[in-house]
């Protein structure tokens, strides 16, 4: 096959070091920070001189672009004159490039999807007022720019994201600060799991490896990353709670502990699946250095040399991916809250 | 030991092929053929997998299950794929202003839970299509293969055989499209494999949801119906349950296999 010989690394293979050393280069990336800063206000701006039944939001917007600008550049010129560690003002400005950006991407995803958010939330036996009241509610009959500042931003600025649609028209940041607790109760329990399960079974595969132990290491590493949450639950429920009747049923609440356990498992099985795999690779790769050897020599005890030596440079690359995949948790969480009818953002969100 | 992934995972993957492209000649009965007096019944000789609530055989439903799993995973990798190889390699090919604005995007792209903007986007839908769960996985999908590919282009910009076919005065698309492509493909395809297996199990987490494709007999939304019911008849739940595994642990040994022979360096 064509494309089956790989070429052997370039120059400049990694990600981090493509960019090329150019003196000129950070110069360069100024000037282009600054014209897009300026570009997006100016061009909403033009955007209401031309449109005058928009350009109260299209003001509004080149407003809230300029505060936008100087807060970002602010940082940046902090981190430039030392006054913030320059890494961390780096990643205050991408947080808000990011920020921003995603949620102009849900504005947009949601406006571009097939579908009309009223039939969704009345139903298509609506009457035509309650229809029209809605359709006001939800500024869908302005432009889009207007609904884009005035009912997307402005709702979220005020701090409320906006209300629900029934009759309590609750604001969404008080329904959100009352279950995301319960999420975040159940990441953090799968992570434990996760983690409890990974780091045994992982080291214990590299250290024994080729046994029956590293193979059933790499057996529940291929399986645990396969097996949907969505049917491990009911599963696992099925097993502890009515055929065994060891785990109290989630729903009950005089043993909290007991009842995340199941919940916990099912969100960490494919984590820890994945953690596993990465461990024991992790933790082969530093065995073969030389400290590892020359710790050997010295006659340190296996334990020792595993724990101190192994272990600590080999957990480098593990946790980084332990952090990156608790975002991953919290979304896990909609399926597994839905699966064992717990309170939480999933449920709010379904 | 060595072959092991390419038995078991391209024997997995050619039997959901094979299942999905024959489904309608495989199934004994049409799925939405109910049988009212052997409602929720076990698997038994003229149900090998049982019946569910309204009495439909497990089985038949299963087998056209096959085809909205292997469909969506085609679909959205090749819709990823296609839109993540080719902003992946203009991003870095061309680099500068094209590149910076690519990455943020990506970065945007790649921060945002792609699953959460899938239940947003079919939320609003309806009655969602394939189509429409295709495109919502995709929303968010192209961009890690725009991320791989832009990184390996610019590993090979300098290479050679690029500099010598930039000197002859090729064109910039045709030296993407006949120099560098060819040399990220296997990457890419290695991706693409795992990316179906994601693809699959987003499917059916979606129709698990109640998200899924309308009216299609989706294995997350047998998982779904049999859930409810997995107290009085378990294989309900079961058997879709173990197709899914089956399908994405399949798919997954063969990019394992795949990698290990394209990429020796990122050996697991």
């Amino acid at each position: 096959m064509a494309w089956g010989r790989k070429a052997p690394p370039g120059r400049s293979g990694s990600l981090l070091h493509s960019r090329p050393v150019d003196p000129l280069a950070a110069r360069r990336r100024l000037w282009l920070a600054l014209s897009v800063a300026l570009a997006l206000p100016a061009a909403a701006a033009l955007w209401g001189a031309s449109h005058p039944a928009q350009a109260d939001a299209a003001y509004a917007l080149a407003r809230k672009c300029l505060v936008v600008d100087a807060v970002a550049f602010a940082l940046w010129g902090a981190g430039r004159k030392g006054w913030l560690p320059p890494f961390i003002a780096r990643r205050l400005v991408s947080l808000i490039i990011v920020l921003i950006g995603a949620s102009t991407l849900v504005f947009g995803a949601l406006r571009a999807a097939p579908g009309d958010p009223v039939d969704a939330i009345l139903g298509e036996q609506a009457s035509a007022e309650a229809r029209q009241a809605l359709t006001t509610a939800l500024c869908l009959d302005q432009p889009l720019l207007v609904q884009y500042d005035d009912c997307f931003w402005d709702t979220v600025l005020d701090g409320s994201l906006g209300h629900t649609f029934d009759v309590a028209r609750q604001p969404v940041i008080e329904l959100l600060a009352a279950h995301f607790p319960a999420t975040a109760e159940l990441a953090l329990a799968g992570l434990c799991v996760a983690a409890c399960v990974a780091f045994p079974l992982g080291l214990l595969a590299a250290v024994r490896r080729g046994t029956w132990l590293d193979h059933a290491g790499s057996v529940f590493a291929l399986v645990g990353v396969a097996v949907p949450a969505f049917w491990l639950g009911p599963m696992l429920l099925l097993a502890f709670t009515v055929a065994f009747d060891v785990l109290p049923s989630p729903v009950q609440t005089d043993r909290p502990i007991a009842a995340l356990l199941l919940p916990a498992l099912t969100l960490g099985t494919s984590l820890s699946a994945k953690l596993t795999r990465m461990i024991r690779a992790s933790v082969l790769e530093v065995i073969g250095e030389d400290h590892v050897v020359t710790a050997r020599a010295k006659g340190l005890t296996e334990g020792r040399i595993l724990v101190k030596h192994v272990l600590r440079n080999a957990l480098i690359p593990v946790v980084t991916v332990m952090g990156l995949q608790f975002g991953a948790l919290l979304t896990g969480a909609i399926i597994t809250e839905k699966v064992f009818a717990r309170p939480g953002v999933g449920t709010l969100l379904l | 030991m060595r072959r092991f992934p390419w038995i078991v995972g391209g024997g997995l993957v050619i039997a959901l092929l094979v299942i999905a492209a024959l489904a309608p000649w495989l199934a004994p009965y049409p799925p939405e053929q109910l049988d009212l007096v052997n409602d929720l019944a076990g698997p038994t000789g003229a149900h090998w997998l049982g019946t569910d609530e309204n009495g439909a055989d497990l089985l038949s439903q299963m087998l056209f299950g096959a085809r909205i799993a292997v469909g969506v995973g085609l679909g959205t990798v090749t819709l990823c794929a296609t839109i993540g190889v080719t902003l992946g390699a203009i991003s870095g090919w061309f680099g500068g202003l094209v590149d910076e604005v690519m990455m943020r995007v990506i970065d945007i792209l790649m921060a945002f839970p792609g699953i959460l903007l899938a239940i947003l986007i079919i939320a609003l839908t309806r009655s969602p299509s394939v189509w429409a769960v295709i495109f919502a996985l995709s929303v968010t999908g192209w961009a890690s293969y725009a991320r791989l590919v832009r990184g390996q282009v610019l590993s090979l910009r300098g290479r050679p055989f690029v500099v010598a076919a930039q000197a002859m005065g090729a064109p910039s698309a045709w030296i993407i499209a006949r120099h560098l492509l060819p040399n990220v493909m296997a990457p890419v395809i290695v991706q693409a494999t795992f990316g179906m297996a994601g693809a699959i199990l987003a499917e059916a987490g979606l129709s698990f949801l109640g998200l899924g494709p309308d009216g299609v007999p989706s294995w997350g939304a047998l998982l779904d119906q049999g859930a409810r019911y997995f107290l009085v008849s378990g294989h309900l739940a079961l058997f879709p349950g173990l197709a899914i595994l089956a399908t994405v642990l399949g798919i997954n040994l063969l990019g394992d296999a795949l990698r290990d022979r394209w990429d020796p360096r990122t050996d697991a």
